[in-house]
């Protein structure tokens, strides 16, 4: 795992060099399978018929995050509104006003919410400073990301939604950006995640959890992943081998009985 | 002893979607006028004073209650990625390229006045240029995922033209079936349904009345092979055979919709 600053662009480390690129591996998916679905039965047994037991990323965080109600709020919208400034991107939008166009974009999506309501009453100073943190934001995101491939094929915002035991265990995710940069059948596809917050050691939990969940959702395991956190400009890239995903399955089934046993 | 409908699935994997069109069953049925005529009749024992449209979902919700439609990205996903990967495979252009002629299409089409009000078109033409570019990204993701679904596949894939319609005579009730992809071989014919999620437990039901509703819409009634549902973030494939059996299960699924709404009115005209 390699973890830069501003070195090279996100995407760069992520496309690596093509001659090398090995070919996909299409059998890891059913191993996980097998090792997920025998020792989640093991943990949790078959009692979640009705009410699956679902496991997403943040459960895979020890410790709850304990912030105040308003800075919840504050750093839910800026995530949000970065999530939408990568789907912006990926089509090649240009920012006029970053924080009008992102909100713009998020009330289109969504019409009405708590959280837009939230932001409709910041008064006008806290409206002013929160719009220059996601300018700030959206100029890292765009300088870490650097330039796509005019033949990739980008999917942001992709949900996974992999059922385990029969569908009494689902592991939700949402992979922020997904590239597909393949032109002659090699192992090519390639994922990132961004945040707003810095990186730390549940960032490499998150990198392995979409690995696995790529891995599950199409049979092909991709061939890197990454995040790139819009707070500090840091990325941490990942090639997707054995050891990687056998750590994301150890990463999951300890989410999985810590949940059980809360 | 009825029939029951089997229902196949498999994870995604590759050359999975490919192996369930290979074994298509090859005896294809054929839907008689007398049959048409004995679902109209059902249709209008519970008809309602207004016309009304059913198609899968509400099969899958037992005709429950959901929000007023609204344009969203997400709902104008589906629409926009079909057209823009339809026009991709007939005219070789690229996924971008193809994206924006279908959007400048629609925005053409608001602009001298070609459209209705709360029409795609018109609902495109009032956004920003953020917007739209939320509503281009999400269509091309949609466009993405049926391209790769469609280049999993060996045979020759077409996109669906549009969905299927029926309207069933004198009963005021359109019947709307999804499809996305069709796989037609010498002897077989394949639909394919691409579905957002993880499928329920009533999926198979859906993707049964969207069948059903395909055969119903053809002018000879040849029932497809089979129907796939595709469910990408899940990565499950789901599939029902076109028999007789499962064409008439999906036609009382539809009608038990039909009863639902009709008893639900008459229950609120007369409470009110």
């Amino acid at each position: 795992m390699t973890s830069t600053l501003d070195s090279v662009t996100v995407l760069q480390a992520l496309r690596g060099n093509r001659a090398e690129r090995p070919a996909p591996r299409t059998t890891d998916a059913a191993h996980l399978r097998a090792a997920l679905e025998d020792s989640l039965y093991a943990i949790d047994g078959p009692q979640h018929f009705f009410n699956p037991l679902v496991l997403r990323t943040q459960e895979l965080r020890e410790l709850p995050l304990d912030f105040p109600a308003s800075h919840y709020s504050l750093a839910r919208i800026r995530g949000i509104l970065m999530h939408h400034a990568l789907r912006l991107l990926s089509v090649g939008y240009s920012f006029t006003d970053p924080f009008e166009d992102l909100l713009s974009a998020w009330r289109c999506e969504v019409g009405e919410s708590d959280l837009l309501e939230f932001v409709d009453h910041l008064d006008a100073e806290d409206r002013a400073k929160f719009a220059t943190e996601i300018a700030a934001h959206t100029a890292a995101l765009r300088h870490g990301l650097g330039t796509f491939g005019s033949g990739w094929s980008l999917r942001s915002t992709v949900r996974v939604a992999n059922l385990l035991c029969s569908g009494a265990v689902a592991l939700r995710d949402t992979i922020d950006l997904s590239i597909d940069t393949s032109d002659d059948g090699d192992c090519a596809t390639v994922l990132l995640d961004i945040t707003t917050a810095p990186l730390d050691e549940n960032s490499e939990k998150v990198l392995r959890f979409h690995a696995l969940n790529q891995t599950l959702r199409t049979g092909v395991t991709p061939l890197r992943s990454a995040v790139l956190s819009t707070a500090t400009g840091e990325q941490l890239v990942a090639e997707v081998d054995a050891a990687l995903l056998t750590q994301a399955v150890a990463d999951l089934l300890e989410a999985a009985e810590r949940k059980c046993r809360a | 002893m009825p029939s029951v409908t089997t229902f196949t699935t498999s994870f995604i994997s590759p050359g999975a979607l490919s192996s369930f069109i290979a074994t298509a069953p090859t005896m294809r049925s054929e839907i008689t006028s007398e049959q048409r005529s004995a679902l109209a009749e059902r249709f209008r024992q519970v008809s309602l004073p207004h016309h009304r449209r059913l198609d899968a979902w509400m099969v899958e919700q037992a005709a429950g209650q959901s929000s007023p439609f609204r344009w969203s990205p997400t709902t104008a996903r589906r629409v926009l990625g079909n057209a823009a990967l339809r026009l991709r495979f007939t005219q070789q252009l690229s996924p971008v390229v193809a994206m924006d002629e279908v959007i400048v299409d629609h925005l053409t089409r608001a602009a001298t006045g070609y459209s209705r009000r709360g029409s795609l078109s018109s609902w495109l033409s009032e956004l920003s240029t953020a917007q739209l570019a939320l509503v281009t990204s999400d269509a091309l993701n949609w466009s993405h995922a049926l391209e790769e679904i469609a280049r999993s596949i060996e045979e020759s894939v077409e996109v669906a033209d549009a969905d299927a319609y029926y309207d069933v005579a004198t009963a005021r009730t359109t019947l709307r079936g999804r499809r996305d992809l069709i796989v037609a071989t010498e002897s077989t014919c394949t639909l394919i349904r691409v579905r957002s999620g993880a499928p329920g437990r009533t999926a198979g039901a859906g993707l049964r009345a969207d069948l059903t509703i395909d055969a119903f819409s053809r002018p000879d009634g040849q029932v497809a092979s089979q129907i796939i549902g595709v469910w990408p973030d899940a990565g499950l494939l789901l599939r029902v055979e076109g028999s007789m059996a499962d064409l008439r299960a999906g036609a009382r699924d539809l009608l038990r919709v039909a009863n639902l709404q009709h008893t639900a009115y008459f229950q609120r005209a007369l409470t009110s």
